[in-house]
This record gives structure tokens, C-alpha cells and sequence, in this order.
């Protein structure tokens, strides 16, 4: 996953204005489990548990622009979490990185 | 970089260059998104409603010209995104006839139905702007914000009197309902057409029972799961449903979301999606452009695939 990661309470803080629903991950997986794009490596779950963590590394880079946003994870998660907006917003992240020549 | 990942760099500068040059997010000409007011006599802008179509019916079809080149671009060592783009420059999408006739006919018969449920609307013909809705949804959100105000939001207050906008497919109502009221105050109301035309007396166009392919953005986020289902019970079409492939809560998507990121990965999506489809039926309807377009590329002969406004029409 290269490198330590550490955690970002500034982003996070800027996540939960984009997406306040974010904090209500309890980690169960359910999103993981209903996501048709686990199979080619979107760890739903741990994308929301690195998000919470303020956590932008390598895997959640290249993992983000798998989702299709079709929604399957914040239909059934039981928080109700809009999971698709928490990804737009670490893809807005990213794109913003890029953008600076990271 | 991840391939992916650079890819998105230069995806949004094309779109972002694109729709300066030419108002739309391919490289295609614009004169197309009109075509199919031709002789129906609507008003330009004209009164307070009017129908928002944002082109996507007649981009969504091409934007399967763009793979191949897509696919060549991504397979090929990038010498910077200046390489990419001039690699790009000069590249103009020449849409087929056959799939700009079909979206003309789809739009078409959603304006009759519209005109039929006793609806006065106008259009905005070459001033009709693109939503955004492509740069939101990959995640440009500031790109996407400047694009939204400056252009859409400018273009409808142009035409003074916009209070009603009636939009045709689910991704510019999404951006419409969903993103842009968190950021601007919008002075119109946003209907979706299907909940217009729900009212309306319909037939059949065809014969035999369908299945319902959902698009996910009115399936989850726009709350039209039922409405379009209604319609075809209207017209007295048969849906065959199966709790885990229609299902609200477990319908995947089509792969068309993927498709300018990842032409590949958006394919086998949509095979995993149409396997699924085909065991209910052999004709299955779409609600939306981009789905239209992507499974019906990926069909083979395994299932037909057509819109609602191939399926039913207004008596």
C-alpha cells in the first residue's frame, strides 16, 4: 500500500461538510458485499474506513475510479450512508492533486 | 500514476476543451441535438416550460466511436497530456445516421407524449446547453461548478421567463434535483418527463413481455422506480420481475458510467448485466441514454434492447 499512512483530521473535517453522512460507517461491509465491483477491487469498506481516517494513499488513488456510482451500497447500507458521494469526493481530491502536479 | 488515474487527467481536459469549443463533452457537432424539433413546431424558449434534452440521447450512441480511439490512447506510452491532446486534435466524431435517427424518434415521442398530457412547452434549440453532468460525475466537482453557473445557469436566464424545466433522462435530472441546488439557488422547478407522461393513455409498440433494466440514478436517487413501471402497466406490457436482478435494491449498473474511464471493464459489466437481463426476457427496456447505448452495444443478438419510448407511445 506503500507508505504509512496517517491520518488527515483536516480532510475528514472537509469530507463530512461534502458528505455528513460519512461518520456513520461502522465498518459492517455490507457495501463490499452488495457492490458489483468488488470482483475487480473496490473495497467499498475500506475505502469508508481510510475516508474517516482523513486517508488519501495509493490503493484509495487508483481504487476510487472503479465505482460507478450506481448506488447498490448506499441502498443498503443500514446507515444510509451516500457512500457514491464520499467516493466523489476523494476522486475531487485526486483530480484536485493532479491538478498540482503531485 | 496508475493508467487509470492519469487517464481521468487527460479525459477532463478533453472534455473541458471540448465543451468550450463546442458545447458538448465529445467532439461532435452540436447542430445534431436539434434535429429531432424539426417540424413539431415548438416555440424557441417560449413560455415558461421547457424541454431540457442536454443532448445525451444523441451523444450517448457515440461516445462508443470514442472507444476504439480511447483504447489506443490508453494502450500507448503518454509523452504528457500535450501528447494527448494533440493526438486528439482535429478528431470529430461523425455520427452514424441510424443511431442519430433513433434518438431523434425517442425524443420525439417523448415531446408528443408531453403534448398529448396537455403540456405547453418550448425548446432551446442551439442554445440548449450541455448539463455537466459527465464532470460532475467522474468528480471534477469545481470544474463542473464553473461550467454549471457560467454556461447552464447563464443560458436559462438568458431566455428571462424559464420557470418550469422538464428533463428527458435521469442524469440531467439528477444534476439538476441532487447537485446544483446545493450550490445555487435555481429560479425554475425540474420535472422529469415520466412523471408528465404517467397520466397519459398509451399502447404498446410491440408485442411479448419485457424486462426492466433500471437505470441506477432513478432506481436509487431520483425515486422513479415505480413511475416508469407504471407506464408499461399502462400500456398493458408485461415486466417480468426477479427480486434479485430488478430489484430496487439489487439491480447493478449497465458499465455506460465506466465507459470513457475504462472501455473494458465498462464491457464486462455490461455482460455480467445482460446474462442477468436475459434470463427474464429477451426484450429488456431501458429508461435511460446511457444505458440504451451501452447494453445495446454489448447485446449480441442475446437480447434486444430499447428504450420506453420504443416500447410504449401516447394514444
Amino acid at each position: 500500500m506503500g507508505g504509512m499512512a496517517v491520518a488527515n483530521p483536516t480532510l475528514k473535517e472537509e469530507l463530512l461538510k461534502f458528505e455528513p453522512t460519512a461518520s456513520l460507517c461502522y465498518q459492517c461491509g455490507t457495501c463490499t458485499t452488495v457492490c458489483p465491483m468488488s470482483e475487480f477491487g473496490l473495497n467499498t469498506r475500506l475505502v469508508m474506513k481510510l475516508a474517516n481516517l482523513g486517508i488519501i494513499n495509493d490503493w484509495v488513488r487508483k481504487a476510487v475510479w472503479l465505482c460507478t456510482g450506481c448506488g447498490l451500497c448506499q441502498e443498503n447500507c443500514p446507515n444510509e450512508i451516500r457512500i457514491p458521494n464520499v467516493i466523489r469526493f476523494i476522486r475531487s481530491k485526486v483530480i484536485i492533486e493532479q491538478r498540482r502536479g503531485r | 500514476m496508475s493508467s487509470l488515474e492519469s487517464w481521468v487527467k487527460s479525459l477532463i481536459d478533453i472534455m473541458k476543451r471540448s465543451l468550450d469549443s463546442n458545447g458538448l463533452p465529445i467532439p461532435m457537432d452540436k447542430s445534431y441535438c436539434s434535429e429531432w424539433a424539426r417540424d413539431l413546431n415548438i416555440p424557441r424558449g417560449g413560455g415558461d416550460t421547457i424541454i431540457y434534452t442536454s443532448c445525451l440521447y444523441q451523444m450517448a450512441p457515440m461516445i462508443n466511436q470514442l472507444v476504439p480511439w480511447i483504447e489506443k490512447i490508453r494502450g500507448t506510452p503518454l509523452s504528457g497530456l500535450a501528447g494527448v491532446l494533440s493526438r486528439f486534435a482535429g478528431f470529430v466524431i461523425k455520427p452514424n445516421r441510424a443511431d442519430i435517427d433513433r434518438a431523434n424518434g425517442i425524443i420525439r415521442n417523448i415531446a408528443k407524449a408531453l403534448i398529448k398530457a396537455g403540456i405547453n412547452f418550448g425548446f432551446l434549440y442551439d442554445d440548449e446547453p450541455y448539463s455537466g453532468a459527465l464532470l460532475h460525475e467522474i468528480g471534477a466537482e469545481d470544474i463542473f461548478l464553473e461550467y454549471f453557473e457560467n454556461t447552464v445557469l447563464k443560458t436559462f436566464r438568458k431566455y428571462g421567463g424559464v420557470r418550469r424545466v422538464i428533463t428527458i433522462d435521469p442524469h440531467t435530472h439528477n444534476v439538476l434535483t441532487n447537485v446544483a441546488p446545493n450550490y445555487f439557488k435555481l429560479d425554475f422547478e425540474v420535472v422529469n418527463y415520466l412523471d408528465l407522461i404517467k397520466g397519459v393513455r398509451v399502447r404498446p409498440k410491440i408485442s411479448g413481455d419485457v424486462v426492466i433494466h433500471d437505470s441506477c440514478l432513478y432506481a436509487r436517487y431520483l425515486g422513479k422506480y415505480d413511475v416508469y413501471r407504471s407506464i408499461l402497466d399502462n400500456a398493458g406490457v408485461k415486466h417480468v420481475e426477479d427480486p434479485l436482478i430488478t430489484g430496487r435494491d439489487t439491480s447493478t449498473c449497465c458499465g455506460g458510467p465506466l465507459e470513457s474511464l475504462s472501455p473494458e471493464l465498462s464491457r464486462k459489466i455490461a455482460k455480467i448485466r445482460i446474462e442477468n437481463l436475459s434470463k427474464l426476457s429477451r426484450t429488456v427496456v431501458t429508461v435511460c441514454p446511457i444505458c440504451l447505448a451501452n447494453l445495446g452495444r454489448n447485446a449480441e443478438g442475446v437480447v434486444q434492447v430499447l428504450d420506453i419510448n420504443e416500447v410504449v407511445e401516447a394514444e
